[in-house]
């Protein structure tokens, strides 16, 4: 009896679970319309198109859209007439310089490249008084903003440490690449310390060379450093970075004492920039095949070419 | 009971469960059925005037306004046209009618509204994505969506009405801007807006300026409130005949708002609330209040007004006016200052003595009486023969020492100097008898 009704409570409960998927079969949400979604015709879409999305799957951002952005924050959008050419300023100095070195550097643009850029027009301004440069999200999405200054003409609108749209790109960039492949290990032990907020603190150019940094920004921690180490070694020139921040200087003829004392801290550092530089290098050969020397050297014959002739080559 | 018992029962109870289970929907379309109707209801009324449509933007009700045209098509694009900056920013570009809390309206590319909202780092007020409001065929307003309305700050609102053909030529709009500002050919110191009839008068200014930090474009109108004077900025729009105020604005209890302009004498009028509004250049002040009579000249201070080897000199002489800077030059006098207060040597104490310098007479100074009449003027009133005391040099200065002397005295105004070692307090006085002719400043030497 015991048996009977357990087998009776057994398929009650299959014939319930059965009914349970079938019943109500007709009590479907027929008021679901998805939206219309209609291509664009508009030229800045149509190239984008076919220069972004077809050749690296990458969906560009152009039109304002305030989901971009926090509500404390203030920006505007790029003018619709330089949509074309900030893009042609991605893939001629952001994306060539890679692709050039071969094989490896294709992949690795295939690979690492953002899937979604957002152009913005204006820096964006915080409530505390601050200003982002640029930001990468989620190791996918890059938004690139001033892009309405957009000057071919003026070096430092395209390479200027402190909000250069090259220097913000490959800094935001080098981000996605840490955020997929983490630093070098070994990398954040090369220096001291790091300052954490206290990079906001006047530190000045020679405070964060001396620490083994490029620019205070990269004195915040070891991810900033980073990217910013990278950033400076493609745009800036071979000559400038290393006699900033590379070749150490000579103080046999220095007799001021304090003087002495500072340089010779200055020294420490670029050496501490030439051992992560190196290290760098190593883990960009290493991880992904290719030499970062030759992208550098590409991306200045090209922004030599840009700024001399204010146009992206055909 | 046998088995299939059982299960009919189930059966029958499952089945009894779906027996009324319909939902009552509130809609019989679901949200984006609706919205993609209300969008292309909108999407039409937008386009449909022959004109397009016009509105006059003042960001956060504080400056401004400006003349915006808008032309849209079903396509999603807008031609916008505007004569802030002189139409600089003028372009086509694409805008959205989307849904996040609200419908709202999104102008998704940089034109004028965006180089706008981007004076002081973005933090000049104003907006480029609105909430619709209301729509009709006749008007839609636009409210921003960012716009919190905390510490009482305004609200930005737009509201578009049909443009009719001659306002998209912005000409006749940059042929009347000169006209406002503050001494369109006239070299009356003063503005005024007055009633005709009456006894109504109120200081008027015309502001206007744009830069990276500000924007302006404001009626300035003081009045005596109490005993003191309070002054109200009026956002401004010109129009092709003249301006308009863009906020309400009451004089002798009528709201006036659109002003025209009269060529032959040089004047605005309003014929608003059936009463005659003017606004022109006078020779008198729209409101006597100068509460810096009582400081001129305190703690000791001397007033340095023309010093030629002074670094505060340029900046005195571009604040004077012509007819004072030349009797100056005529003067041939290198020095001429005030010092306040001043005890001689013999313990006699002075209220103030003009003093005149010259390369060949050297410094001589004349004792005045000063008499303050509480918040209207300041009058200085001779104590001594000027002949007798500045001897030779009073032939070269007789013209500026009665210009000083003058009985009706110089109204007070506050004011500043700017130098290359920063900024110093000043006061401007301006001569009750001819303010036309004689203003000039005077720097409280640090």
């Amino acid at each position: 009896m015991k048996n009977t009704f357990k087998h009776i409570s057994k398929a009650l409960l299959i014939v319930w679970a059965i009914m349970l998927f079938v019943q109500c079969s007709d009590d479907k949400n027929d008021l679901y319309v998805p939206p219309t979604i209609v291509e664009s015709t508009h030229p800045n879409d149509v190239y984008i198109k076919s220069h972004m999305f077809e050749k690296y799957g990458t969906a560009v951002r152009w039109r304002w859209d305030d989901r971009f952005i926090k509500p404390t924050q203030r920006a505007v959008p790029v003018a619709d007439s330089l949509v074309i050419p900030v893009t042609k300023l991605v893939e001629y100095l952001w994306i060539g310089p890679y692709k050039s070195v071969g094989k490896a550097g294709e992949d690795f643009m295939d690979k690492l490249f953002p899937a979604e850029l957002q152009y913005m027009g204006s820096y964006i301004f915080k409530k505390d008084g601050s200003r982002l440069l640029g930001y990468a999200e989620a190791g996918a999405r890059i938004t690139l903003l001033n892009l309405n200054a957009y000057d071919l003409t003026n070096r430092d609108w395209l390479t200027g440490p402190g909000g250069g749209i090259l220097a913000t790109v490959h800094h935001e960039f080098t981000h996605i690449v840490h955020q997929n492949h983490a630093i070098p290990v070994g990398f954040n032990k090369i220096s001291e310390r790091y300052l954490g907020n206290g990079w906001l603190n006047d530190v000045s150019l020679n405070d964060a060379i001396k620490l083994g940094m490029v620019r205070n920004y990269g004195t915040m921690n070891e991810h900033e450093d980073f990217c910013e180490i990278v950033s400076h070694f493609l745009v800036m020139t071979k000559e400038d970075f290393e006699a900033r921040y590379i070749t150490q200087k000579d103080l046999s003829e220095i007799t001021d004492v304090n003087k002495l004392k500072e340089e010779q801290d200055l020294n420490k550092g670029r050496a501490l920039i030439a051992q992560k530089l190196e290290m760098v290098i190593n883990y960009y050969q290493n991880s992904f095949g290719f030499n970062l020397v030759e992208v550098r050297d590409e991306m200045q014959k090209r922004l030599d070419y840009v700024i001399t002739n204010n146009k992206f080559p055909e | 009971m046998r088995f299939i018992n059982y299960i009919f029962i189930a059966l029958v109870l499952l089945m009894a469960g779906c027996s009324d289970n319909d939902t009552e929907y509130i809609f019989d379309k679901s949200v984006n059925e609706r919205f993609e109707e209300l969008k292309t209801n909108y999407t039409n009324t937008l386009a449909a005037p022959e004109n397009g449509w016009i509105a006059y933007y003042h960001p956060n009700g504080k400056a401004g306004g400006f003349a915006v045209l808008f032309d849209f098509d079903k396509e999603g694009n807008v031609q916008m046209k505007s004569d802030y900056l002189q139409g600089a920013n003028d372009d086509k570009i694409t805008y959205r009618i989307d849904k996040t809390l609200k419908v709202e309206l999104v102008f998704e590319s940089h034109t004028v509204l965006h180089q706008i909202y981007e004076t002081n780092d973005n933090d000049s007020g104003g907006e480029f994505v609105f909430n619709i409001t209301s729509v009709e065929d006749e008007k839609v307003v636009l409210t921003s969506k960012t716009d919190n309305g905390y510490n009482g700050e305004e609200i930005t609102e737009i509201t578009l009405v049909p443009a009719t053909k001659d306002q998209w030529d912005m000409k006749p709009i940059y042929t009347m801007t000169p006209k406002i500002a503050n001494g369109y050919q006239s070299d009356l110191y003063f503005r005024v807006i007055r009633v005709e009839g009456t006894d109504t008068q109120m200081g008027f200014s015309y502001i206007e300026g744009h830069n990276k930090k500000e924007i302006n474009r404001v009626a300035r109108i003081s009045y005596l409130d109490g005993e003191k004077v309070s002054s109200t900025d009026v956002p401004v729009a010109i129009t092709p005949a003249g301006f308009k105020f863009l906020k309400p604005f009451t004089i002798n209890g009528k709201e006036v708002t659109d002003f025209t302009y009269d060529e032959t004498k040089n004047i605005f009028v309003s014929e608003d609330g059936g009463q005659k509004t003017i606004v022109e250049h006078s020779n008198t002040p729209g409101v006597v209040y100068y509460p810096a009579v009582a400081s001129l000249g305190g703690n000791g201070k001397y007033l340095s007004t023309m010093y030629r080897h002074s670094y505060w000199f340029l900046d005195i002489l571009r604040n004077s006016s012509s007819d004072f800077k030349a009797l100056f030059n005529k003067s041939k006098i290198s020095r001429f200052f005030i010092d306040y207060n001043e005890v001689l040597d013999d313990g006699t104490k002075l209220e103030a003595n003009i003093y005149f310098e010259h390369k060949v007479f050297g410094l001589k100074s004349v004792a005045v009486k000063v008499e303050r009449i509480k918040n209207k003027k300041i009058i200085f009133k001779p104590l001594e023969d000027p002949a007798k005391e500045l001897g030779f040099l009073y032939a070269l200065t007789k013209d500026l020492y009665n210009v000083f002397t003058a009985p009706e005295g110089f109204y007070v105004e506050e004011s500043s100097v700017g130098t290359l070692y920063g900024t110093f307090s000043a006061a401007k006085l301006i001569s009750v008898k001819d303010p036309k002719a004689y203003r000039f400043v005077t720097m409280f030497v640090p």
